[in-house]
């Protein structure tokens, strides 16, 4: 590994509300985590918080300006439209757990990858899967803003 | 076009070339060591050698004489050596499939390291085979 990579894998095993709330993680690597790793994991545990609430304001700050989102559809949307979804309540969210997530850093840059059980409604229609996803962060503005999500089906939830 | 942006094209020719040559060497050339790769039934591969050994099966099986075509949509410079690109895939299946064409939309992260780019990240969803108007009037997302 050179100096350009730094690479930082962990698995989260507690629940994204135990390490928002600071408690220990658990991780593969004897390293602790590097402080830019929990940086990052509590802003994507912000805007986990805030897509269940309906934040738009929390998620404004979240969302990088030019972030695209590709949902599990393979639908597409940016800021302003994903930010309307949420201030219409077109698109609400019942249950968003994260689990199984793996960081890694490449110098500002923080690309996370999991597994995730949604429960969702979106114009009526219910929406409930597991799906896999992946998550880019940019740490810039003086905070780590997302560019990119990505999520895909992995089957119906029982 | 930057010597960066021609680099990340190439990149994406060369997996579409190696995929519709069936080279699932060639086509794991492309990402990096360490790569994570999520494909469109939701599966990961980790590693470099998982990919190569995933593709050799599809070419064999499901996606024997198909052909794909990229579309670059758009690539993010995060920084001179970080690039985040979004592109959509169409992929033919050969002929008398079971299934028909379809569309997919991937997110790549690339890394350059000693002058190479190489994918250090990709996932890809299969566009939903959802009518236009009822895409107008209920567009599910998760």
């Amino acid at each position: 590994m050179n100096g350009v990579r730094l690479l930082l894998t962990l698995t989260v095993l507690f629940a994204p509300g135990s390490l928002w709330s600071g408690a220990p993680i658990a991780a593969h690597k004897a390293e602790p985590p590097d402080a830019r790793v929990r940086q990052v994991l509590a802003v994507d545990e912000a805007r986990r918080k805030a897509m269940l609430e309906g934040d738009v304001a929390a998620l404004d700050r979240i969302l990088a300006e030019d972030v695209t989102i590709f949902w599990g559809d393979g639908t597409e949307d940016n800021k302003p439209s994903t930010l309307e979804l949420f201030r219409s309540r077109r698109l609400r969210y019942d249950q968003l757990e994260y689990f199984n997530t793996r960081v890694r850093l490449f110098g500002q840059t923080a690309v996370l990858t999991g597994e995730a059980s949604v429960k969702a409604a979106r114009d009526g229609q219910t929406i409930s899967y597991l799906v896999r996803s992946t998550r880019v962060y940019v740490n810039q503005n003086g905070r780590w803003e997302l560019v990119a999500n990505q999520t895909t089906r992995v089957r119906p939830l029982r | 076009m930057t010597s960066n942006e021609q680099s990340i094209h190439d990149i994406l020719k060369q997996l579409e070339a190696a995929w519709n040559a069936s080279d699932n060497h060639r086509c794991a050339s492309s990402f990096a060591t360490d790569a994570t790769f999520i494909h469109i039934f939701g599966g990961e591969l980790d590693g470099q050698a998982a990919i190569e050994g995933s593709h050799r099966v599809i070419f064999d099986t499901i996606y024997k004489g198909s052909r794909l075509t990229i579309d670059s949509r758009s690539i993010r410079f995060v920084r001179p050596d970080v690039a985040v690109v979004f592109a959509q895939m169409h992929l033919a299946l050969a002929q008398g499939a079971p299934t028909p064409d379809f569309d997919t939309r991937p997110t790549m992260v690339m890394l350059k390291e000693q002058g190479k780019w190489q994918i250090v990240a990709f996932q890809n969803t299969r566009i939903s085979e959802v009518p236009a108007a009822a895409h107008a009037a209920a567009r599910p997302a998760t």
